[in-house]
C-alpha cells in the first residue's frame, strides 16, 4: 500500500495542481456552514463562484452565509443572484421577506406590466424584433413576387403592416425592460450607514439613509460616486464601495 | 278729645297766618342776586382697570353746552347725559343742572382730568368759566380687594388657578358675579374676557350659589372656563365684563312680591390678573406636534392584508388631561420612500369631548397610508407632547403593526376579525382562523446537489439566433429575387415584342370559332371592338350604346372572376357576337 500523503504528491508533481470537483467542494462548504464555520463556508462558497461555478443554490448558500457573519447586505445581494438563476427561488424569495421585515429596507415595487416582461427570456427581444420584422418583409416580398398569391395580394399587405406594428412594439418593451427591468440596472446596499446624498461631493446633504439590502437603480457612475434611483422616485449619489450590482457577478475564472 | 281738637285748631290759625308769606315766597324777584357756580368732581378717584367712574359737573343758574368728549390721556371720558333741579331757598330760586360723564381706564397710573373751558348762558349774558383739573387713580383691582368690593351691590371676579404656565398649557379660570343679597341673580346675560395673546373659550356654563363677603350675603353666578396662552411673555388678563339680571329688591306688590319681581341688568367689570406665560422647553422632538398635557395614545390598523395600491386607515386616539385643540397627528417615524404613501391625517375633536383642564378628553386621528411596496410591517408612529407637571417632554409610541401585503390588489381582512356564529345559535364554536406565516428568520441552506449554469450563457443572444437570421435572409432574397428576375424578364419582352395594331376586318376574320375557351373568344371580340373604334373616331350614338354593351360583356368575362372562362364557348353566343361585328362591317 503506498500512503495517501505520497499519493497526494505524485499526483501534483504528475498531473499539475488537484481542481476539486465543484460538486464535492459544494457539499465540503454546506458541511462547513452546518458545523457553523460560516466565515470559512462563505469562503468555500466564494471560491466556488471566483472559478465560474454558478447555481441558484450556491448563490443561495452563500447569502446566508453572509447573513450568518452580520453582512446583511452582502446577504440579500446573494440571494437576489440566486434569483436571477432561478427566478421564483422559493428559499431566496422567503428569506429575502424575513430579511425586509427585519431591517425594512427599501424594494421598488412592481406592475403586472413589469413583472410580465421581467419574465420574458433575456434574448426575447432581438428574437422578437427579427422574427416580426422578418415575416414583414416576406409577406409583403411574397404578395408582388409570386403570382399564385397575387389574388391574396390585399391579406399579404395587411399581415406584413400588422407584423412591422409588432416589430415596433417588441422593440419598445426590449428597450423598455433593457433600460429599466434587466438586472443589470439594478444593485443592492452593502454596507451599513449608507446615505444618498444631494450632490457626488462627500460634503453634500443626505437625501435618505439607505438601509442595507435596500434596492437601487444605477444611473450613471461618475468616478468614485454613483447616480441611483431610490425607491419611492427618489435620486441621490452613493459611493460605489457602498453597492453593489446584482448582476454581472464579479471577475470570474472559467471552470 | 277736646284739648286735641284745641291743638288742631290751633295749627289750622298758624297756617293761615304763614300762607301769604308762603305765596309771596313764590313769587320770583327780578331784583335777587345769581349765583353762578360751577361744581366739578368724581364720584370716586380710584377705581379699577375697566371699571367705569362718573365725572359730573354741576351749574346753578346757568346754561351750557358741553362736548360730548372730553380729552385725557390714559382716560376714556364720554358724555353720559343731564339732569336738571330747581331749588328755592328762602324765597331765593336757583336751577341747578348736572351733567354726568363716564369714565375708564384700562391700564394702572394716576391721571388727570385736565382743566377746560365752559361757555356759560346766564340772565346777564354769556361768560366763559374753567373747570379745575381732577386727579383720579387707575389701579389694579386683585383678589384681596374683596372687602372692598363688599362695598359695592354688585361686582365681578376673575380667578385662575395658577398665575405661571407654559404656552398651550390648558388652565381652568372662573368668571364670577356678586350680587348682594340671597337669590338676587336671576340669569347671567353675557360675559366675555378678551386677549390677543390667550384663546379663551366661550362660556357656557353657569352656576348660581352664595357666599357671604364683608359681612354681606352676596348670590352668585360662577361661569367656568379655560384659556391657554399663544405666546410666552407677562400678560395682564382682564378685566372681564360680565352682565347680570338681578332682581330690584324695591319691587314688588305687597305679599305677591314673589310672582310679581321686577329685574334689572347689571353690567360690572373683574379683577385683572398678571400672568407669566413660559415658553416650551426648544429641546423638543421631532415628532413633537403641539400637545400640552397627559395623554395616552392607542392605534389601530384598519387591515393587516391588503394588496400593494390599497388604502389602509389607522385609527388613533389620543386620551387625557390637557391641550387637545393644538395637537397634531402622530407622526410617522418612516420618512418618504417608496413604501408607504402618506396623505394628511384627518382630525375629529368634538366639543362634548374636549378637555376642560379638569376632566379628560379625547381627539382623534385618522391616517390614511397606501403601500406602494411590498412590506412586513407599519413602523411604529410617535406622538411627543410637553407635560407641564414634568416640565419635560414625552413620547408616545403605536406600533409596529405586522401586515400581509400582496402583489395585487385583494378583498381586505380586518385586523380584529369578528368573530361569526353560525345562524341559529347553538353552543358550535366560532370558525378557526386560518395560520398566516410568520418569517422568524432565514431558511436553512439548499443541500440538494447543484445545477451549474455557464456563467457566459445568461442573456446572450446564442449562434442559433444568427442562423434564424441567415435563414430568413436567405428565403426573402429568394423571394424577392425571383420577383426581380420576373419583373425584368417582362420588361424586357414588352421592349422587344411590341404588340401590332390589326385592322378591324383582320381581327374580325381572326375570331375563334364556336368551342374554343370563352377567355380567347372575347378577348379577340375586346380586340375587335377597340380597333373599329381606333377606325371610327366619330361613331352614331346608337352604334356607341352598343358597342359600349359589348365591351362591358367581353370585361365581365375576362376579368370579373366569376369563373367559367376556360369553358368553351357556345355557339349561339359566338354567332351572337360575330353578327354583330358583321354588321359593324358593313356600316
Amino acid at each position: 500500500m503506498i500512503p495517501r500523503p505520497l499519493l497526494v504528491l505524485l499526483a501534483l508533481l504528475v498531473g499539475g495542481p488537484v481542481q476539486a470537483d465543484p460538486a464535492t467542494a459544494f457539499a465540503e462548504a454546506n458541511r462547513l456552514f452546518e458545523s457553523g464555520d460560516h466565515a470559512a463556508a462563505a469562503t468555500a462558497y466564494e471560491a466556488l463562484v471566483r472559478d465560474g461555478h454558478l447555481s441558484a443554490g450556491l448563490l443561495y448558500n452563500l447569502g446566508t452565509a453572509k447573513h450568518r457573519l452580520g453582512e446583511n447586505g452582502e446577504g440579500a445581494l446573494w440571494m437576489r443572484r440566486a434569483l436571477v438563476l432561478e427566478p421564483g427561488m422559493p428559499e431566496a424569495t422567503q428569506s429575502l421577506a424575513y430579511l425586509r421585515s427585519r431591517f425594512a429596507w427599501f424594494e421598488f415595487a412592481d406592475t403586472r406590466l413589469d413583472r410580465f416582461l421581467t419574465g420574458l427570456p433575456p434574448t426575447f427581444g432581438p428574437w422578437a424584433v427579427s422574427l416580426s420584422l422578418w415575416a414583414a418583409a416576406l409577406a409583403i416580398a411574397a404578395s408582388f413576387s409570386l403570382p399564385r398569391l397575387r389574388p391574396n395580394r390585399p391579406a399579404l399587405l395587411t399581415l406584413g403592416l400588422v407584423l412591422l406594428m409588432v416589430s415596433f412594439v417588441a422593440s419598445r418593451a426590449a428597450r423598455y425592460r433593457a433600460e429599466r427591468l434587466a438586472i443589470e440596472n439594478f444593485a443592492t446596499v452593502v454596507q451599513d450607514g449608507t446615505n444618498a446624498l444631494t450632490a457626488p461631493v462627500p460634503e453634500a446633504k443626505a437625501v435618505i439613509a439607505l438601509p442595507p439590502g435596500s434596492e437601487l437603480r444605477l444611473l450613471q457612475s461618475t468616478g468614485p460616486w454613483s447616480y441611483v434611483e431610490i425607491p419611492g422616485n427618489l435620486r441621490g449619489w452613493v459611493r460605489r464601495e457602498t453597492v453593489s450590482p446584482v448582476w454581472p457577478l464579479p471577475v470570474t475564472r472559467d471552470p | 278729645m277736646q284739648s286735641r281738637l284745641r291743638i288742631s285748631d290751633f295749627g289750622f290759625r298758624i297756617f293761615l297766618l304763614l300762607l301769604p308769606l308762603a305765596v309771596a315766597a313764590q313769587t320770583p324777584d327780578p331784583s335777587a342776586p345769581t349765583d353762578n357756580t360751577l361744581t366739578v368732581n368724581v364720584l370716586r378717584d380710584r377705581i379699577g382697570i375697566g371699571e367705569i367712574g362718573q365725572l359730573f359737573i354741576k351749574l346753578r343758574n346757568a346754561e351750557a353746552t358741553l362736548p360730548e368728549r372730553i380729552d385725557a390721556t390714559g382716560l376714556e371720558i364720554l358724555f353720559s347725559g343731564q339732569q336738571s333741579s330747581v331749588n328755592i331757598v328762602n324765597g331765593a330760586q336757583s336751577v341747578e343742572t348736572t351733567y354726568f360723564y363716564r369714565f375708564r381706564g384700562n391700564e394702572p397710573g394716576t391721571y388727570t382730568i385736565p382743566e377746560f373751558e365752559i361757555r356759560l348762558r346766564t340772565r346777564q349774558g354769556e361768560s366763559v368759566a374753567k373747570t379745575r383739573p381732577l386727579v383720579v387713580t387707575i389701579a389694579e383691582n386683585e383678589l384681596s380687594d374683596s372687602a372692598l368690593d363688599a362695598t359695592k351691590p354688585y361686582f365681578g371676579k376673575l380667578e385662575l388657578k395658577r398665575d405661571t404656565f407654559y404656552v398651550n398649557e390648558l388652565v381652568p379660570f372662573t368668571l364670577t358675579a356678586y350680587a348682594r343679597g340671597r337669590n338676587a341673580i336671576n340669569d347671567v346675560v353675557s360675559a366675555s374676557l378678551e386677549h390677543e395673546s390667550f384663546v379663551i373659550k366661550g362660556f357656557r356654563e353657569v352656576r348660581t350659589d352664595g357666599a357671604e363677603v364683608g359681612n354681606s350675603y352676596y348670590s352668585s353666578a360662577v361661569i367656568p372656563s379655560h384659556l391657554f396662552a399663544l405666546k410666552p411673555g407677562s400678560h395682564r388678563l382682564g378685566p372681564a365684563e360680565i352682565a347680570v339680571r338681578v332682581i330690584d329688591s324695591g319691587s314688588g306688590f305687597g305679599g305677591l312680591s314673589s310672582f310679581f319681581q321686577r329685574t334689572a341688568t347689571r353690567e360690572m367689570v373683574t379683577n385683572t390678573v398678571n400672568l407669566t406665560v413660559k415658553a416650551l422647553p426648544s429641546d423638543a422632538p421631532a415628532s413633537f406636534t403641539g400637545g400640552v398635557g397627559s395623554f395616552e395614545l392607542t392605534a389601530q390598523p384598519s387591515t393587516t392584508s391588503l394588496g400593494i395600491g390599497d388604502p389602509l386607515t389607522i385609527e388613533f386616539e389620543v386620551s387625557g388631561i390637557g391641550n387637545l385643540r393644538t395637537m397634531g397627528a402622530p407622526v410617522f417615524t418612516v420618512p418618504p420612500t417608496g413604501i408607504w404613501k402618506t396623505y394628511d391625517a384627518r382630525k375629529k375633536l368634538e366639543d362634548d369631548e374636549d378637555s376642560d383642564g379638569f376632566r379628560a378628553g379625547k381627539v382623534r386621528f385618522s391616517q390614511v397610508l397606501i403601500p406602494e411596496a411590498r412590506t412586513e410591517t407599519i413602523p411604529e408612529f410617535q406622538l411627543s407632547y410637553f407635560d407641564p407637571a414634568k416640565e419635560q417632554y414625552v413620547t408616545l409610541k403605536a406600533g409596529p403593526f405586522p401586515v400581509t401585503i400582496s402583489q395585487s390588489s385583494s378583498p381586505s381582512s380586518s385586523a380584529s376579525p369578528a368573530i361569526t356564529f353560525p345562524a341559529g345559535g347553538g353552543d358550535a364554536a366560532p370558525a378557526a382562523r386560518r395560520p398566516e406565516p410568520a418569517f422568524a428568520d432565514v431558511l436553512h441552506i439548499r443541500t440538494t446537489p447543484p445545477r451549474w449554469i455557464a456563467a457566459d450563457g445568461i442573456g446572450k443572444t446564442r449562434a442559433s439566433f444568427w442562423i434564424v437570421q441567415a435563414l430568413l435572409s436567405a428565403a426573402f432574397c429568394t423571394v424577392a429575387g425571383f420577383g426581380a428576375t420576373r419583373w425584368f424578364a417582362a420588361l424586357k419582352r414588352r421592349r422587344l415584342t411590341p404588340v401590332p395594331e390589326i385592322s378591324f376586318s383582320r381581327a374580325v376574320k381572326r375570331l375563334p370559332r364556336p368551342g374554343s375557351s370563352r377567355r380567347e373568344f372575347f378577348h379577340a371580340v375586346a380586340e375587335a371592338l377597340d380597333a373599329w373604334r381606333r377606325e371610327h373616331p366619330a361613331p352614331p350614338p346608337r352604334i356607341v350604346e352598343a358597342l359600349d354593351r359589348l365591351s362591358a360583356r367581353c370585361d365581365t368575362v375576362l376579368y370579373s372572376g366569376q369563373g367559367g372562362t376556360d369553358a368553351p364557348v357556345s355557339a349561339a353566343e359566338a354567332e351572337e357576337c360575330a353578327k354583330f361585328l358583321h354588321h359593324l362591317t358593313k356600316r
